[in-house]
């Protein structure tokens, strides 16, 4: 125990936090400013102790590198996939302003990444351009897609339902509770599943792509659907009643009645046998 | 058998990882209890909560939180004590703990376990929140020293003081991580044995024991190796000093197959033994630094 200083605790607190988020100063707020009020401190030194290995500004570092270092991981975790997108060092430029510009501010970490997808849209390397990269948008998508899984993932539902079979009336079809639709402008599923699985996806061309994910025992599942799919589902979901998004779909596309009778057979065949239903 | 603060000793404890979660519902291993992190899943409404559940009915469960920043000088947040004290609901667990530290000021959390200066503002701030988050949860809150890595030259208690009286204050229990008492001592340059027999060892109702990497200069906590021998060895002198505590091995980091984990925790009957000598030399291997834990988050990808 050296120099006494008396510092309230709350400036305390308030400057050692901001030389731990901001240890550059790059938001131009001076942490020695936090301890005006406070006298005989105006320096890390006034504050930390050294020891007899390091200095107190060597102490506070620990701190300052682990806290960076700790998020880096969790949002690399949480997108993993994005992360070998954009390989390491790019990724980690982005987390660390993100981070930055974002501090974390729930005690959960699944929230880490909530802003992601829009800070990579606010802040895409071609803001400038009139030509858009087509990279970014695709990168903006796999963030996007990654949160919610993780969101579907600890969602709060019902989960003592009864799957349909292929003997449950079709009126009383109900989609199962986590049900969630994408539409991408990128193959983004396709690349998701793929580095799931341990591959090494290339870079994928703009190709429109649609996909459900749903949760049935708490395990999740992703299925491809065709674009006519996933505006079906999207007109059941939204309706909750088979008979009308039928007829929703039959307006949209000018479908023949018999004609998509049997398309919708096949469908719900393979839609029950995969649990998007219950009763 | 009941024991300090009307609590239990439970035995010889593992933290519930997600990794061993199907190893454990499959083959049940013998293992006292186990400890989970909190935040992990009072937000949590899929699988991972299913899963505590199932292993709550078969094995005593202790609450261990990460977040409750009891030092900071935010107000309690009570949307989280709610969550908190929904899960204890659940899961009925023998005791709630969390760290003497502080998370984070102005809504910002830095998700890392930071240190206070230990004075007297400081410890009448924490025995009124304690106090307060006592009467919330209708239970005595087990407190946890947390590994530090600086002191600050406003501190006028030693740790071991402040958490006398801490306990004293408030009645809270105390959670002794013998690992954090000898990282502490080696970042902070104080004995560790004077910081053991310093603690009011009748309000200990649980025990850590980690593993820790050294850097040379400095040690990190970061709960993915083995127990060191200098901790065994503190652990020995704790435990009889405790007379009987519940006693938990953490590992967060590089986190082995179930058995490794649980033969770890097994040595620990060796070191309850005060005459057992142990072994007096270790390698002490420096390598690159690693983040500290215990870190909440979820390994979720083998769940889809």
């Amino acid at each position: 125990m050296e120099k006494k200083v008396k510092i309230p605790l709350k400036d305390f607190q308030q400057w050692m936090q901001q030389l731990l988020l901001d240890p550059y100063q790059q938001t131009g707020v001076d942490p020695d400013n936090l301890l005006s009020n406070v006298s005989n401190a105006s320096s890390i030194e006034d504050v930390i102790c050294h020891s007899k290995k390091l200095t107190a500004q060597e102490h506070l570092a620990i701190y300052q590198r682990s806290y960076i270092a700790r998020l880096r991981n969790c949002m690399s975790q949480q997108f993993s996939a994005l992360e070998y997108a954009l390989g390491e060092d790019i990724f980690c430029a982005f987390a660390d302003d993100y981070l930055a510009s974002k501090p974390s501010n729930n005690y959960n970490l699944s929230f880490l990444g909530a802003h992601f997808s829009d800070y990579l849209e606010n802040n895409r390397p071609d803001a400038e351009e009139e030509i858009k990269e087509d990279w970014i948008d695709f990168m903006i998508e796999l963030a996007q897609f990654e949160y919610a899984i993780g969101v579907l993932f600890e969602a709060k539902a019902e989960e003592n339902y009864q799957l349909a079979t292929i003997d449950t009336p079709e009126d009383k079809l109900k989609l199962v509770p986590i049900f969630s639709l994408f539409r991408f402008q990128f193959p983004v599923r396709k690349y998701y599943s793929e580095f799931k699985n341990d591959g090494q996806p290339d870079l994928s061309l703009e190709n429109e792509s649609y996909c459900v994910v749903l949760r049935h025992k708490f395990k999740l599942a992703v299925y491809d659907l065709h674009k006519e799919q996933y505006v079906f589902l999207s007109f059941l979901k939204e309706q909750t009643d088979i008979a009308i998004a039928k007829e929703l779909f039959k307006t949209q596309y000018k479908e023949n009645g018999v004609l998509f009778e049997e398309v919708w057979s096949s469908w719900k065949k393979r839609w029950i046998a995969a649990n998007f239903f219950r009763v | 058998m009941v024991t300090r603060l009307g609590l239990p000793n439970l035995g010889l404890g593992l933290g519930l990882r997600s990794q061993h979660f199907e190893h454990i519902l499959e083959k049940k291993p013998a293992v006292d209890w186990f400890e989970v992190i909190s935040e992990n899943f009072m937000d949590s409404h899929g699988r991972p909560r299913n899963i505590l559940h199932q292993i709550a009915e078969q094995y005593p469960v202790v609450m261990h939180g990460v977040s409750l920043s009891i030092g900071s000088t935010d107000p309690l947040n009570f949307d989280y004590l709610k969550s908190l004290k929904q899960l204890a609901s659940e899961v009925q667990p023998a005791w709630i703990s969390d760290h003497l530290c502080w998370t984070g000021v102005l809504t910002t959390n830095s998700h890392d376990l930071l240190p206070l200066p230990l004075n007297e503002d400081s410890l009448k701030h924490v025995c009124n929140r304690i106090i307060q988050v006592q009467d919330y949860l209708e239970r005595p809150l087990i407190i946890e020293n947390p590994s530090t890595y600086a002191s600050f030259n406003n501190s006028t208690l030693q740790e071991w003081d402040f958490l006398r009286i801490m306990t004293e204050e408030t009645g809270c229990g105390l959670l002794l991580d013998v690992n954090n008492v000898y990282v502490s001592s080696f970042n902070n340059d104080f004995d560790p044995v004077e910081y053991i027999n310093g603690i009011p060892h009748d309000r200990v109702v649980q025990m850590h024991l980690a593993g820790h990497q050294n850097c040379g200069n400095y040690i990190i906590d970061t709960h993915d190796r083995e127990v060191t021998n200098q901790v065994w060895k503190l652990f020995q002198l704790a435990y009889q000093l405790a007379n009987e505590a519940s006693v938990l091995l953490e590992w967060d980091g590089n986190i082995p197959a179930f058995d490794v984990y649980h033969s770890e925790l097994l040595k620990s009957k060796q070191y309850m033994d005060a005459t057992f000598v142990g072994t007096e030399n270790e390698v002490q291997s420096i390598d690159k630094e690693q983040v500290s834990n215990p870190l909440n988050m979820f390994a979720m990808n083998k769940f889809l």
